[in-house]
């Protein structure tokens, strides 16, 4: 699929400030990432340095109404979700394929709009069958 | 692009368009149709009758190449189109009575079965190795639901699981061969093939890969384990359907592949050929004989026609490809009479699963046991049927290009093949069993099957024009 | 990212296994960048991150595997895994050192306009069959995961509310008349 687009010369760049710039584009998701790393690692820690621990058999149990517990506490997912998630997939894949075509509609134009016109035409298609199959209800 | 070439492009390719369309009308009569209604089949049939229509076209000789050459319309796709959707009928025909004796949802099944129709018909004309691949994992597809369909029987999973597993493995293969041609060539138009310098590692290996995904897909021992499973476990009408159409796709494949795009390749993937050959002319009737299950015994005799139609294939020019292509057809055609017949007989509450089954048959439904010996003739290749045609040819092609060892081989393996063919005769007519009882036959599906097996023996006495067709096609 | 794979196959919790598969994809994604190819890093992150590993967690949770079991066959099956994968690296090294696989590069258009853009300037166009028939493929994709899994639940019991403020008094309630009987002297 990549083709001679995607390949690089062995990591030989000739145009190093392109690719500088290109890379800069995801600063703001280089910030973001560190700040989610912070806001989940900092309460982490701070709770093991701060709190007081006080470890005791009858505390580390699992607790359940004073009975012992009836099962794992994870419990088993319905098959259900299954079906779902793979629906999900089936549209994500096509939401994919749509990045492109957003990149790109300005220069392809109406062959473009028609194509991508055609694909979701035969994919609604299949969102129509599912909805009157009934797979999107839970019952 | 010019409006004009545009408008063209779409004329030509308006047989795939018709059948997706009309595949998508079908699957939505699933939900909004009564389950009982007949307006599916009926629909069905009319997309298919369409198809057929719009694809059959006089030969003229021409290559004409579509949608930026992906796509290629000439003899040899309206060859296989037209066979393929006039086939596909016959199939959905036989089928309907089971799909409503046992309540297969129809919308689904009928239009998987015209998905995997047009993921044939892609790879018929397929011109690039992207479309070769999209069209297969189409047919694929569609294969794998159609098989799985009977859920709760676990036979039914086992084949289904199997069949996608070694599937996806065998479009690994593929897809691996492909990414290397690639690699090494610059481009995946299948008529821009070729390498510059001289044949290196890369190249064979890639070839290499190619031709297993291809063995896979055809069932070609060592990779057949999915064969015997997929036709004793799958639903009686998908077998029919996967033993008869997907057989046309997968030469169609195979002729798109190796002639048209790595005929440079020849004397490498003539030397893989030939393994894969013997290995399953004498696989598949060696271990055919030591079948009681009748569907698994059918699935070994594909493993040894499997190795006839390769033997054609590796013989690697006109005579061979053609040779291949009419062994297939008729294969096809037999193969799909031979399910039809079993798929009468369980209409009649007699169904042929074992081969105890068959006994007294000649008895019980003695025109059902007529048109099965003719068949069983025609597979065996006795002569009076059109199998005996079908195997001379590729035997002519094999002997003239100087492989005589081979053609020796094959003949030593289809006596063995008579073998078990024989004893269905046998079993039929020359044991008594005490089922009685018979019902009426089916008037519809019996006439049209009646027409369908007597046509070995009308292609015996005129094999002429078909034989022509197979020349000029691949010439 | 070597850290994270190896974490996934050592793991003993299997869905501690699959979240290092996620910072697997995470970071081949970032490497993916490096390489100036964008439009595969955010469709790994999209498709493979977002819903295939989210599917691979259902199917771990749904089963409940029993991870003592999964472990027996470990040391079993190392023999063949190392050789499936020393092939593995001989095939990359291969195609990596070999002088085959050098073709020219056709252009630097890629750099100018990112490739995501490239690659939706071909897509649609050059590409257009390819691309009608993975819609088609996806389509089948739909029906059969419909056809496979969902099965009519007779058993359950929902609430139509459309036929709830339909239903008249009349359906509900039956009024008999019944002929009021003499009294009888016992």
């Amino acid at each position: 699929m990549c083709g001679p687009l995607l390949c690089t010369d062995r990591g030989i760049i000739d145009n190093y400030k392109n690719y500088i710039d290109m890379l800069q584009n995801y600063v703001p998701i280089l910030i973001f990432l560190a700040i989610a790393l912070v806001i989940g690692v900092v309460p982490l820690i701070a709770g093991m340095l701060l709190s007081k621990r006080v470890p005791e058999v009858a505390k580390d149990s699992p607790y359940e109404c004073g009975f012992e517990a009836f099962e794992d506490s994870r419990g088993r997912f319905d098959v259900r979700y299954y079906l779902v998630a793979i629906l999900f997939i089936i549209f994500d894949l096509e939401i994919a394929f749509l990045f492109p075509w957003a990149v790109a509609l300005r220069d392809i134009g109406i062959p473009g709009l028609l194509a991508m016109a055609f694909f979701l035409t035969i994919l609604t298609i299949g969102f129509i069958y599912e909805w009157k199959k009934g797979a999107l209800n839970w019952d | 692009m010019q409006i004009e070439t545009m408008i063209i492009e779409y004329i030509l390719a308006v047989p795939e368009i018709v059948l997706l369309l009309g595949a998508c009308l079908v699957l939505l009569t699933g939900p909004f149709v009564s389950a009982q209604s007949h307006w599916t089949f009926v629909l069905t049939q009319a997309v298919l009758l369409a198809t057929l229509y719009l694809c059959a076209r006089p030969f003229t000789g021409q290559a004409i190449e579509l949608f930026n050459d992906f796509y290629i319309d000439d003899d040899l796709s309206v060859l296989a189109k037209s066979s393929m959707s006039a086939f596909m009928m016959v199939v959905i025909l036989y089928s309907r009575g089971f799909i409503n004796k046992y309540n297969y949802p129809r919308g689904e099944y009928y239009s998987l079965a015209l998905f995997s129709l047009l993921g044939m018909m892609l790879i018929s004309s397929a011109n690039h190795l992207l479309m070769i691949y999209l069209g297969l994992e189409l047919l694929s597809l569609s294969m794998y639901a159609l098989v799985a369909m009977n859920r709760d029987d676990s036979v039914s999973s086992e084949a289904a699981i199997k069949y996608f597993v070694l599937g996806a493995i065998a479009s690994g293969f593929l897809l691996y061969g492909i990414s290397l041609i690639y690699g090494l060539t610059g481009t995946l138009f299948l008529s821009e093939l070729s390498v510059e310098n001289e044949i290196g590692l890369g190249i064979i290996a890639a070839v290499i890969f190619i031709v297993i995904g291809l063995a896979f897909k055809l069932g070609a021992v060592p990779f057949h384990m999915w064969l015997p499973d997929v036709y004793q476990g799958a639903p009686l009408p998908v077998t029919l359907l996967v033993a008869s159409v997907p057989k046309i796709a997968g030469l169609l494949l195979a002729l798109r592949l190796l002639m048209d795009g790595l005929q440079f390749m020849h004397e490498y993937w003539q030397q893989s050929l030939v393994v894969l050959a013997l290995l399953s002319l004498a696989m598949g009737n060696i271990v055919a004989i030591a079948q009681t299950n009748l569907r698994r015994m059918l699935g070994y005799s594909t493993i040894g026609h499997v190795g006839y139609i390769l033997l054609g294939l590796l013989v690697g020019n006109q005579d061979g490809y053609s040779a291949a292509l009419f062994y297939t057809l008729i294969y096809a055609l037999m193969s799909s009479a031979v399910f039809g017949v079993l798929l009468c007989a369980e209409r009649m509450n007699h169904p042929l699963e074992n081969l105890v089954d068959l006994q007294g048959l000649g008895k019980i439904y003695p025109w059902l046991a007529f048109l099965l010996l003719l068949l069983m003739f025609s597979m065996a290749g006795i002569p009076m049927t059109v199998g005996f045609y079908a195997k001379l040819n590729i035997l002519q092609a094999l002997v003239t290009s100087g492989w005589i060892e081979l053609a020796v081989f094959a003949v030593v393996a289809s006596v063995i093949g008579a073998f078990y063919y024989l004893r269905v005769i046998k079993l039929m007519y020359f044991e008594e069993s005490d089922t009685q009882g018979s019902q009426p036959m089916p008037a519809g599906h019996i006439s049209v099957l009646s027409i369908h097996a007597l046509l070995v023996v009308g292609l015996f006495l005129f094999p002429q024009m078909l034989l022509e067709m197979c020349k000029q096609v691949i010439g | 990212m070597v850290t994270a794979a190896l974490r996934m196959i050592t793991a003993k919790n299997p869905v501690h296994s699959i979240l290092s598969l996620v910072l697997v994809f995470f970071t081949s994604s970032a490497i993916w960048l490096l390489l100036e190819a964008e439009f595969l890093a955010i469709t790994l992150v999209l498709v493979y991150v977002g819903a295939v590993m989210v599917l691979f967690l259902f199917v771990v949770m749904m089963l409940n595997i029993n991870t003592a079991q999964i472990r027996e066959g470990f040391v079993k099956f190392m023999p063949v895994a190392i050789v499936v994968s020393l092939i593995m690296i001989a095939e990359l090294v291969l195609v990596v050192i070999s002088k085959e696989f050098e073709l020219e590069r056709e252009s630097n258009f890629v750099f100018e306009s990112g490739n995501t853009h490239a690659l939706g300037e071909i897509l649609y166009t050059d590409y257009l069959l390819p691309f009608e028939t993975a819609a088609v493929i996806l389509l089948v994709a739909i029906v059969a995961a419909i056809v496979l899994t969902l099965r009519q639940r007779v058993e359950t019991r929902t609430q139509n509310p459309g036929e709830q403020i339909k239903v008249k008094a009349k359906d509900r309630v039956r009024i008999v008349s019944l002929p009021s009987e003499d009294k009888k002297e016992y």
